[in-house]
């Protein structure tokens, strides 16, 4: 052979200085139906909100990252359909995934009590290290609130979950559920752990290792 | 087939590329070339455009091989026709592979290609030709062309942790206005191309790159500034003699300024003939020692390679400051002394990775003798081709340092010498270069300093001996890279131990630097966009209706419904009914079934999916149990109607599964006092559950009687009636006699034939969740056990199950006795197989005989004691 190949290696590499990890989480949504799951993804991901959101049939996934510090976070956020006939293909979706948000609606009692349940099957049946996150939606209609606050605060607490109220017509505490999120998982490259709770780190960061191997 | 079509021709592709581009910007030559990019080649047209004041080099990438329209053709790089455009070609003289290398100040890296038709030269000839004229005009004619690029002034300032100098980038080329009409060319939706052509097959553009590489390589241009490095190159043939310290001192320490990275280069170390013949390759420490104390004093340095071989030694010294900077670095070494093997002459290499950009040093001892210019050629070639690095060779490195003995020599006797400027003319690597024979596309420095070679030891006084070496300048600091500036090049006359002097050059070089700061902002916007790229394009397709509405749904009658998938979306769509859970990988219930279960479809096509219900014996008490208690439809069962790398789709199958008696134990057929057409699905489960406790309303279910009563009367001398191959199993008429039965024998007459009652019993036999004989002992199964306790198992069973059983066995008995051409051992076997289903594995045979014991003997007298009218 007269020419060996370029090096698609000398394309970029990382200089002693900088640690740009990407890991990539996967990040469910469940809840009952009209709680507001979809709404609070699509606030999150394209910063919308529509007043006559159609009710999921399905599951739809969208992908959105947010950096803290040197990492990127790259959540693969998957929003499955909350009514009651669908239940039985929830597991498809929260099977190895890392995170999830569960949603209830505050003016909903019964949206709430289906925010348990799902809570405790994430509990017995989901990955044993995923980090959930309990939204007590539509925040912005206080005036016809039902589920107060501190109850579900305490619930929360009680079951080691994240929680916020949130809005995502008005986008309060959208962003933040998510990075409050985010910032729970496990990032470090540990070594065995995989398959629960450890994020997929993408190919870019494996040249990182490769770093300052010389001949000497 | 024709090859001659339309599609192939030149004028085609032509057209095609010129339909890219907008009115006024006219495609003036097209090049079929191939890239690499790691391992895979990809195919790629290059095309000149002109626009009435700029000229520019598009690369286009290509979605299928023979690209029909110009969608087939997306834009992978932009070389505009600037100053810092360079088309250079690379000749290999041992293999005619005749590639190129583009590269230009607004993008990032320079791009080999080689033309896809190397045997017709003609269409890469004039492509060039044409490259060079537009370039000799546009540029080199432009009083702002230098030499070599100069950047703009240097400064000394140390600065950051690499010790070297941040220049503007934007000044550096500044991006012209005339260029402007190429962003319109760098859109961010060539993403888009990436998937087309993974998804509909052809071969993927930029495999193994992710969108996200492929955007932040595409970006750097944006955080990639210019840091200047100080080099110091240094070539000295100390003629086998020991060196020192401090002989190495004015040589290695000349600099006004403090080198961020020294390449030394040794010749003739070692002369011993041993050395030659083990290829000595153990670089000599006591000499790198002395190197490493001999250096400028005015920073900390570190040893980062060395290779040697032979007498030939490169070592790398590297600024402490920077050495985390460079992130690679490989040795290589090349002998072409004898046989093109022998280690005496040749090169020893250094590649290495400082920043993003690749550096080569290469110290090479070449052919000796004034007349062996063609052998130093040869060898310059041969270091060339063997000299290879993991992933690249010598001319892929972005700097390419050459330096060593050359020994080119003069071509002149040496009573001429006189002035060296005038020498030089007669220098032959000059005459080499000038005629393109060598070091080609290299650059050498203005040599202001006496011959290197050859002088008495100790002195400065030219060869004396009786061979009176005329002088030459064998020893040479070469570079190739256009960032680069030479600051001095110069011997060392006051060396005197070898009977060459010492040669050394500075240089400044420009390295592309990750901008930190400018990084992590690209690289922040550049994943924002990758989502966004991802969540818009996503793969999609429009469902008719989520909902399958197949309203009554009866016993073994076939339905259907059909609903539309459709792509809408500007990607092929590959699609699939995805299995619900990991422990069970059915698509769907059993008695559903769907066509086509999985395909693709590409843009703007539809396709109708056809859903099928047809509930059978084996699977309806499944349908019964999900029909439970519920009035009217339910959702018998959800599709999930899968979309590669999409969302997924819920189809609901919905219906309602109408009473009958096929199914439905025989314990509750006993307990039904209504035909079961006027029966909800909540009463029947409500007699279900009391069926174990309360009083049977009839000895036996009325259907099996009918069935029975119906074939005793008219069917003891038809032939084949029970077989084992259940030829009447599709039958419309067992539909027909399914609704006599429900209606519970209403007035009508029997609506079937003795072979379709035979059927129905059969399938009414083996239908229910249980089988007859149930629960069994497993025991009575044995030939062996004596018959009266097989009664006894019999006598156990529920009323309704023993009722049965006898009647039927009665029955067969007396079928066998009158008909001829009855088989008892067929009708055992398939009544054995009817009557004892068992998750156990029995042996079909224990079943037959088991069944055959009671046909082969009257029970008349067990039957009359246990027939209970209850
Ligand atoms: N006022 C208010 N309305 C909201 C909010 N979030 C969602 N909604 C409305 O609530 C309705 C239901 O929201 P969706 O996002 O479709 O709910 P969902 O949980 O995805 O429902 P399913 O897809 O059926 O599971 C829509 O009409 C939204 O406009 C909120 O924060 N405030
Ligand atoms: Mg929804």
């Amino acid at each position: 052979m007269a020419t060996t190949p370029r090096g698609g290696g000398t394309a970029q590499r990382p200089n002693g200085a900088s640690q740009n990890k990407i890991c990539q989480f996967k990040l469910v949504l469940l809840g009952e139906s009209a709680v507001g799951k979809s709404s609070l993804v699509l606030r999150f991901v394209k910063g919308q909100f529509h007043e006559y959101q159609e009710s999921t049939i399905g599951a739809a996934f969208l992908t959105q990252t947010l950096c803290i510090d040197d990492t990127a976070v790259k959540f693969e956020i998957w929003d499955t359909a909350g009514q009651e006939r669908y239940h039985s293909l929830a597991p498809m979706y929260y099977r190895g995934a890392q995170a999830a948000i569960v949603v209830y609606d505050i003016q909903n009692q019964d949206s709430f009590q289906r925010a348990k349940t799902w809570v405790k099957e994430l509990q017995r049946q989901a990955s044993p290290n995923i980090v959930i996150a309990l939204a007590g939606n539509k925040a912005d209609l206080s005036n016809s609130r039902v589920v107060e606050y501190e109850e579900a605060k305490q619930y929360a607490e009680e079951n080691g979950l994240l929680f916020m109220e949130t809005s995502a017509k008005t986008a309060m505490n959208v962003n933040d559920i998510f990075l409050a999120i985010a910032k729970k998982l496990p990032k470090n490259d540990g070594a065995g752990n995989q398959g629960s709770g450890q994020g997929r780190r993408l190919a870019e960061v494996e040249q990182n290792r490769q770093t300052n191997n010389c001949c000497k | 087939m024709n090859n001659g079509t339309v599609e192939n021709t030149p004028t085609f592709i032509f057209q095609i590329v010129q339909e890219k581009f907008l009115p006024g910007e006219t495609v003036k030559a097209v090049l079929h070339a191939y890239q690499r990019i790691g391992v895979e080649t990809s195919n790629r047209i290059l095309a000149l455009v002109a626009t009435q004041d700029s000229y520019a080099v598009f690369s286009f990438a290509l979605a299928c091989d023979k690209p029909r329209t110009f969608s087939d053709l997306v834009v992978d790089n932009i070389f505009p026709i600037d100053k810092g455009f360079r088309m250079e070609s690379e000749v290999r003289n041992t293999i005619s592979v005749l590639g190129f290398s583009l590269s230009s100040s607004q993008s990032a890296r320079k791009s080999t290609f080689y033309p896809s038709h190397p045997d017709d030269a003609d269409e890469y000839t004039s492509f060039k030709l044409l490259v060079d004229d537009i370039f000799d005009y546009k540029v080199r004619t432009a009083d702002t062309y230098p030499q070599a690029i100069v950047p703009p002034p240097f400064d000394d300032d140390e600065s950051g942790t690499g010790g070297g100098t941040t220049t503007d980038e934007s000044g550096f080329f500044g991006s012209e206005k005339e260029f402007s009409w190429l962003a319109r060319y760098r859109r961010e939706d060539d993403l888009l191309a990436i998937d087309r052509c993974i998804a509909d097959g052809s071969k993927p553009l930029l495999k193994g790159e992710s969108k996200f590489q492929y955007e932040l390589k595409k970006h750097e241009h944006e955080y990639i500034i210019n840091k200047t490095y100080r080099i110091y190159c240094a070539t000295w043939n100390v003629n086998g003699q020991q060196c020192n310290a401090t002989n190495l001192r004015p040589w290695l320490a000349a600099s006004e300024d403090p080198p961020d990275i020294y390449a030394i280069a040794f010749q003739e170390l070692d002369l011993s003939p041993k050395a030659i013949t083990l290829s000595e390759s153990r670089p000599d420490r006591s000499v790198i020692h002395n190197i490493m104390k001999s250096l400028h004093e005015g920073a900390q340095y570190e040893e980062l390679c060395s290779v040697r071989l032979v007498g030939m030694m490169l070592t790398i010294v590297v600024k402490r400051s920077i050495r985390p900077n460079i992130t690679r670095c490989e040795k290589q070494s090349v002998g072409t002394g004898a046989l093109n093997l022998m280690g005496n002459k040749g090169g020893v290499g250094v590649s290495l990775t400082l920043n993003e950009d690749s550096l080569c040093f290469v110290n090479s001892h070449l052919a000796a003798h004034v007349s062996e210019v063609q052998r130093r050629n040869e060898d310059f070639n041969e270091i060339n081709r063997r000299l290879l690095f993991s992933t690249q060779d010598i001319s892929n490195h972005d700097h390419i340092f050459w330096i060593g003995d050359l020994n080119y020599r003069l071509n002149m006797t040496s009573d001429e010498i006189t002035d060296y400027r005038v020498m030089l003319k007669f220098d032959q690597l000059n005459i080499e270069r000038a005629a393109h024979r060598v070091f080609e596309n290299y650059y050498e420095g203005e040599i202001t300093f006496q011959p290197t070679y050859k002088y008495d030891p100790g002195t400065d006084n030219w060869d004396s001996s009786e061979k009176h070496r005329q002088p030459a300048w064998c020893d040479r600091i070469l570079w190739r890279g256009d960032k680069i500036k030479q600051i001095v090049y110069r011997n060392v006359m006051k060396i005197q131990l070898s009977d060459h002097k010492p040669v050394y050059a500075t240089f400044l070089a420009d390295i592309k630097t990750k901008d930190e700061q400018k990084y992590k902002r690209v690289h922040e916007k550049i994943l924002k966009r990758v989502d966004k790229y991802e969540n818009d394009n996503q793969p999609q397709i429009t469902v008719e209706k989520t909902d399958l509405d197949f309203e009554e749904i009866k016993f073994n009658e076939e339905y259907f419904r059909d609903f539309t998938v459709a792509n809408n979306c500007h990607l092929p769509v590959e699609f699939s009914f995805k299995e619900k859970t990991e422990t069970d990988m059915r698509i769907c219930e059993d008695w559903i079934s769907i066509d086509p279960c999985y395909g693709t479809l590409i843009t703007g096509r539809s396709l109708s999916i056809r859903v099928k219900i047809h509930i059978k014996s084996e699977t309806v008490w499944r349908v019964i149990k999900k029909q439970g208690n519920h009035i009217g439809k339910i959702p018998l069962d959800i599709l999930v109607l899968h979309v590669k790398n999409g969302r997924d789709i819920f189809i609901t199958v919905m219906g309602e599964y109408k009473p009958s008696c096929f199914g439905l134990p025989v314990e509750t057929l006993c307990c039904l006092d209504k035909p079961i057409v006027d029966m909800q699905w909540s009463e029947l489960t409500e007699i279900q559950m009391k069926s174990t406790t309360e009083p049977f309303k009839i000895t036996m279910p009325r259907e099996i009687f009918l069935l029975i009563d119906y074939l005793y009367r008219v069917g003891m001398q038809e032939i084949n009636l029970f077989q084992l191959e259940r030829s009447f199993k599709v039958n419309d008429n067992i539909n027909e006699i399914r609704d006599w039965l429900d209606s519970c024998g209403a007035a009508e007459e029997f609506p079937g034939t003795p072979h379709t009652a035979a059927e129905a019993l059969l399938m009414l036999l083996e239908s229910s969740g249980n089988p007859l004989i149930h629960p069994l002992d497993l025991n009575v199964l044995n030939p062996d056990y004596p018959f009266e306790l097989c009664l006894r198992a019999i006598h156990k069973l529920s009323t309704p199950r023993k009722n049965v059983f006898l009647y039927l066995t009665m029955f067969l008995h007396e079928f066998i006795e009158q008909n001829r051409n009855a088989n008892i051992e067929v009708i055992a076997k398939l009544f054995g197989m009817i009557l004892i289903r068992s998750s156990h594995d029995i042996h079909g045979l224990q079943r037959k005989n088991f069944i055959k014991r009671f046909l082969s003997r009257g029970i008349f007298n067990f039957a009359r004691n246990e027939f209970k009218y209850s």
